[in-house]
């Protein structure tokens, strides 16, 4: 059987804020080539933080990071950036240009592609994400939903391979949200989730990443994940609103065979 | 309120069709042809001209008109300023109240703030075919074109962008202060409260700033915005601009040296 590569390996990350906050102490962690990996938390627990080192946005004081082969450093980061897409959570901060063909095609654009290559991944991304008919649109005309996924098509275009996404479907209605699901489940790519949505973290991802305090504090699988419901709680996560019966053991067993 | 300047850019006018970097260029000179003006008669032509420009556009007098209101509100104070101050000379026609002799109403200083408000109004007027006739970014990248500085033209495109995104923080902040029965009136407590909005929005508009710097890093901005804009100037686009530069010409020409009224 072939033995899947180590695409994003971390050895003891630290990294301190400005302020003096250790949001990082000594992260340790191997993500493999297509693996999908939630990273969870509760608020504050540097999750957001690591996910800034692997693009090389913040740089780790002491320890390293190895992209597909490729230490994040200065000489290095732009090959990084084509590498690893990351899909912000507010999608107005990842939508700064005045029409949303030009947001889309400004990845490819510092990529040094071809027109014609800019325009085909321009019309793919945008495709893929059901928008092409609004590539001629400002993106503050478009709805919340629609600039979630125009911001996920700003990165598709780059075809990175890696993507990281924080709060992929926060603020979005079930209909947006199920639409939303469905295309990171069909992204054939390395992926890492930061999600406080159970459901989504669930029918994407199969390895969980548990952040404390800026530390590792268990890697486990989807399944042992869910079924342990004082891990979800302590974690700043729960099956929400929309299946408290989950405490009813019962119903619990239920979503674990439905959900 | 949408501050979009560039509503109109899909009409069809022999201002809409002119080369962008031809027609900043142009009108660009043409204001500061207006902003030199001496006398009250060239300012009028040089309204006149504005206006005629205005037409050629086909945007709707009113949207132009919105903006005249800002203009009014500085310019109009001039009026009133301008005759009570101004020194008298020679030759000048001095206006008194029979019961208020201290006032004197200097009728030079009512035609020198007649022609500033000309120029004022023919200038911003101006300003309607040079940038509302083009998307907004066209025009902007047509001054990059134009040597203007890469970082200038990132800022005022962010500027732009961003300005829809304020005005809605703008409204949710106005908006969550009223809920909470803010009514403003002359207290130091609508005071502090203007403050912390203020500041509060400072800090958001730096937050915002800081994330979208990290969202344009994550997707390899080096420090200069690439864009792959064609511009393709026509002989007709030469034509608008010599005739403009002749009216140029002529404006100089009737405000320096004619002096026949």
């Amino acid at each position: 059987m072939k033995e899947k590569s180590a695409i994003i390996t971390m050895k003891n990350l630290h990294y301190t804020y400005p302020d003096g906050t250790a949001a990082l102490r000594g992260i340790d962690l191997t993500i493999f080539e297509g693996e999908s990996v939630a990273l969870v938390g509760k608020n504050g627990s540097g999750k957001s933080t690591l996910i800034k080192h692997i693009n090389g946005i913040y740089r780790a004081e002491e320890g390293e990071i190895i992209v597909d082969g490729l230490a994040v450093t200065e000489e290095n980061l732009q090959k990084i950036r084509g590498l690893v897409g990351m899909v912000f959570q507010d999608p107005d901060s990842q939508l700064f240009c005045s029409t949303l063909y030009d947001d889309v095609a400004f990845g490819p654009i510092n990529m040094d592609m071809e027109d014609s290559l800019v325009e085909q991944r321009v019309k793919d991304a945008l495709e893929k994400m059901g928008l092409l008919e609004m590539m001629n649109r400002p993106p503050h005309d478009l709805s919340f939903g629609q600039r979630k996924r125009a911001a996920m098509a700003t990165v598709l275009s780059m075809r990175p391979k890696i993507m990281i996404f924080d709060e992929p479907t926060s603020n979005l209605d079930p209909k947006n949200e199920a639409i939303m699901t469905e295309i990171l489940c069909s992204l054939p790519v390395t992926k890492i989730l930061i999600s406080h949505d159970l459901p989504i973290l669930y029918q994407t991802c199969q390895k969980v990443v548990i952040l404390n305090e800026g530390k590792i504090d268990q890697i486990v699988s989807m399944q042992d994940f869910i079924s342990d419901l004082t891990l979800l709680r302590n974690n700043g996560l729960d099956f929400t609103f929309r299946c408290d019966c989950c405490d009813d053991p019962k119903h619990h067993q239920f979503l674990h065979e439905n959900l | 309120m949408r501050p979009d300047i560039d509503r109109y850019w899909e009409l069809k006018s022999p201002i809409h069709s002119w080369d962008p970097r031809l027609k900043i260029l142009t009108l660009a000179i043409l204001a500061f042809s207006i902003s030199s003006v001496q006398r009250l008669s060239t300012a009028l032509g040089c309204l006149l001209i504005s206006l005629v420009l205005l037409g050629l556009t086909k945007i709707p007098l009113s949207f132009s008109l919105k903006r005249l209101a800002a203009v009014t509100m500085f310019v109009g104070p001039f009026f009133i300023v301008m005759p009570l101050t101004i020194k008298a000379q020679s030759g000048d026609t001095i206006y008194f109240f029979s019961h208020l002799t201290f006032l004197e109403i200097n009728a030079r200083g009512l035609l020198l703030a007649a022609r500033v408000y000309c120029k004022a109004v023919s200038i911003v007027l101006l300003v309607v075919p040079m940038f509302g006739t083009n998307r907004f970014d066209t025009s902007i990248k047509a001054l990059e074109h134009l040597k203007v500085p890469n970082s200038i033209v990132q800022m005022l495109l962010f500027s732009y962008r961003y300005i829809f995104v304020f005005l809605a923080e703008l409204k949710r902040m106005s908006l969550a202060m009223q809920i909470r029965k803010f009514s403003p009136s002359t207290n130091l407590h609508t005071l502090k409260t203007y403050g912390n909005f203020l500041g509060t929005l400072l800090v958001r508009s730096f937050e915002r700033a800081e994330d979208v710097y990290q969202a344009m890093l994550s997707r390899g901005y080096t420090g200069t915005l690439k864009t792959r804009f064609e511009y393709r100037m026509k002989i007709a686009d030469m034509v608008k601009s010599t005739l403009i530069f002749v009216a140029v010409l002529g404006i100089i020409y009737f405000d320096r040296f004619f002096r026949g009224f």
